[in-house]
């Protein structure tokens, strides 16, 4: 595929302007990323580059405004990860951007920027979960770049477990667990042993912080240990957790397994 | 096997091989032109003259059948040719062609039977979507004409996760799946993650392809739960089996590791050791036993609506 190509297909993407993008070795990283950053200035966006000071991407930036954010110094210097400071700074990007007359943020993120943290990957997994639902609420478009090199496999899983769209050298990933509507998340696709490491990051990132409302009627399959994650998880859930739109199967399990009696503050409803 | 067919009904099968195939279809062909009804033949010449040779084994006199005008013989890529275009099937083209043929055989007076296998010609050509097409066709041809349909589809150009959704498509395209009385399949699986997946996908398909789908679900929940505990606890590969009879299907799970499960009863706090406890509820039997010095867990699923 074409780097423009490539690029534009990164934005048309599905409905979710929020792209894993798993970076393979030889892939021009800096022509996708400002090709697409292009396609963004077009539509009419403020265009962000975020990444470490040493990222390619930022050699030359092509587009017109790009704002070019390095992370590290906003952020890391105080500390570990704090999602939070980062989507309030992400949110007043986003409002300024309107102000100034524009759609919308357009960013590509070089995520090895979160390395000197040395983040788990339970924090990378609950950052870009939590990234997700900010993305589909500020109407932006985000492409977050991961390399094979900088993060394991079983990061990677987890974070393209997490994203709507996903993009370059990987598979779509057999489960997702995204933001949905009204503060729900949405679970769709298979979960059994080959999802297990990274379905239990995902969901336990998605009842940390209280009442959890998960969409479920996309979920095609789940086995018992993926009930089970979902059990364990919700025991340390500050609020209630629903699993809304279950299928009949779905019902079924969760209560011949005995989940519904050890997990009461589980409700699985149709 | 006798075939016994609604007069509307719009059949597909499956078959393993040509032996299957002549049996079944033969068997459908010999029943129609017994009874008085016009057979008509949609088919390969080289599955022509293996149909003919069944009906003449029965006693059928095939060139009487062929001039009363009984017996219709038409050739598939002949007829293929006549309204297929570059883009798929031409709609029109195929009611020209085929309603013609329908019309005529109907204006007999006699019940109409038709065999089709343009649609299976289409598939090996790598033509998935024309040979939906064209069931839909077929469907649309029903709507004007009174006439049984039967279709067969080789499973081996069919089955394969790559087809999985295509599969399904042709299943709900027809009235019923014409499935074998009894069948067995078993395959191979390495003792990875992503086996029991691999392992689930192939148990729903070829229940789809043996016209089970009704017990697809719960045996996908055995299967799935079988394979977690040979992959997770024998941590070895493991075979899966899969039995069809008259009132339901088996499962079995053969792995490497003689030692028996326990299935032990799951006390409030314990959220683990919950995947056999589900098989138990989900089957109507189950059991385990030593077999080729590892060992099986098996589990039957009972047909509760005829015809699944």
């Amino acid at each position: 595929m074409t780097v423009v190509a490539q690029a534009s297909s990164m934005l048309e993407l599905g409905g979710g302007g929020h792209v894993c993008w798993v970076v393979g070795d030889d892939e021009g990283y800096a022509e996708v990323a400002n090709a697409f950053l292009a396609d963004g200035a077009a539509a009419g966006r403020k265009t962000v580059v975020f990444g470490p000071e040493t990222s390619e991407i930022l050699v030359p930036p092509t587009t017109g405004a790009a704002l070019v954010a390095d992370p590290r110094v906003a952020f890391l210097d105080r500390g570990p990860l704090d999602p939070s400071a980062m989507f309030s700074m992400f949110r007043e990007q986003s409002a300024e951007a309107r102000a100034e007359g524009h759609t919308g943020l357009c960013l590509v993120a070089d995520m090895d920027w979160l390395l000197p943290a040395r983040p788990s990957v339970e924090a990378v997994v609950d950052f870009e979960l939590h990234l997700d639902r900010v993305v589909a609420e500020l109407d932006a478009v985000v492409v977050c770049a991961y390399r094979p090199s900088s993060f394991d496999a079983d990061a990677i899983a987890g974070v393209l477990s997490v994203h709507p769209v996903e993009h370059g050298d990987c598979e779509p990933p057999p489960f997702r667990l995204v933001a949905g509507e009204d503060g729900c998340w949405q679970l769709s696709g298979e979960v059994d042993l080959a999802t297990e490491s990274a379905f239990a990051l995902a969901f336990t990132a998605a009842v940390s912080e209280g009442r959890c409302i998960v969409d479920v009627r996309g979920l095609d399959f789940i086995d018992v240990r993926g009930l089970r994650v979902i059990a364990e998880s919700s025991r340390t859930c500050p609020g209630e957790v629903q699993l809304r739109g279950a299928a009949p199967l779905v019902r079924r399990m969760w209560d011949l397994t005995g989940f519904a009696r050890v997990a009461p503050q589980v409700s699985v409803t149709a | 096997m006798a075939v016994e067919v609604e007069s509307r009904a719009h059949l597909v099968h499956f078959y393993e091989n040509e032996v299957e195939l002549n049996e079944v279809v033969g068997d459908y062909l010999r029943t129609a032109v017994s009874s008085g009804d016009v057979a008509v033949v949609v088919a390969t010449e080289v599955h022509v003259r293996a149909f003919e040779a069944v009906l003449a084994e029965a006693g059928i006199d095939v060139e009487e059948a062929r001039r009363d005008g009984r017996l219709v013989v038409l050739d598939a890529s002949e007829t293929l040719s006549r309204f297929m275009r570059d883009d798929g099937p031409d709609p029109a083209a195929f009611h020209e062609v085929l309603g013609d043929v329908v019309r005529r055989a109907a204006a007999t007076g006699r019940r109409v039977r038709a065999y089709g296998e343009m649609v299976a010609l289409l598939w090996d050509a790598g033509q998935v979507n024309a040979a939906i097409a064209v069931e839909g066709l077929w469907n649309a041809l029903g709507d004007h004409l009174p006439f049984s349909l039967l279709c067969a589809y080789p499973t081996g150009s069919v089955a394969g996760e790559g087809h999985a959704d295509a599969l399904a498509d042709v299943c709900r395209l027809h009235s019923a799946v014409l499935g074998p009385q009894r069948a067995e399949a078993a395959r191979d699986f390495a003792g990875t993650a992503a086996a029991p997946g691999h392992a689930r996908r192939f148990v729903v398909e070829t229940l789809r392809m043996w016209g089970r789908p009704g017990l697809a679900e719960d045996a996908a929940v055995v299967v799935t739960e079988l394979a977690t505990n040979a992959v997770t606890h024998a941590g070895s590969p493991f075979v899966v089996v899969l039995v069809s009879s008259a009132t339901g299907i088996r499962i079995s799970v053969s792995d490497g590791n003689p030692v028996l499960p326990v299935l032990r009863d799951a006390g409030p706090a314990d959220l683990s050791g919950r995947g056999l406890p589900l098989v138990a509820a989900v089957a109507d039997r189950w059991g385990m036993e030593p077999a080729d010095g590892g060992k099986a867990v098996w589990a039957e699923l009972r047909e509760t609506t005829p015809g699944g």
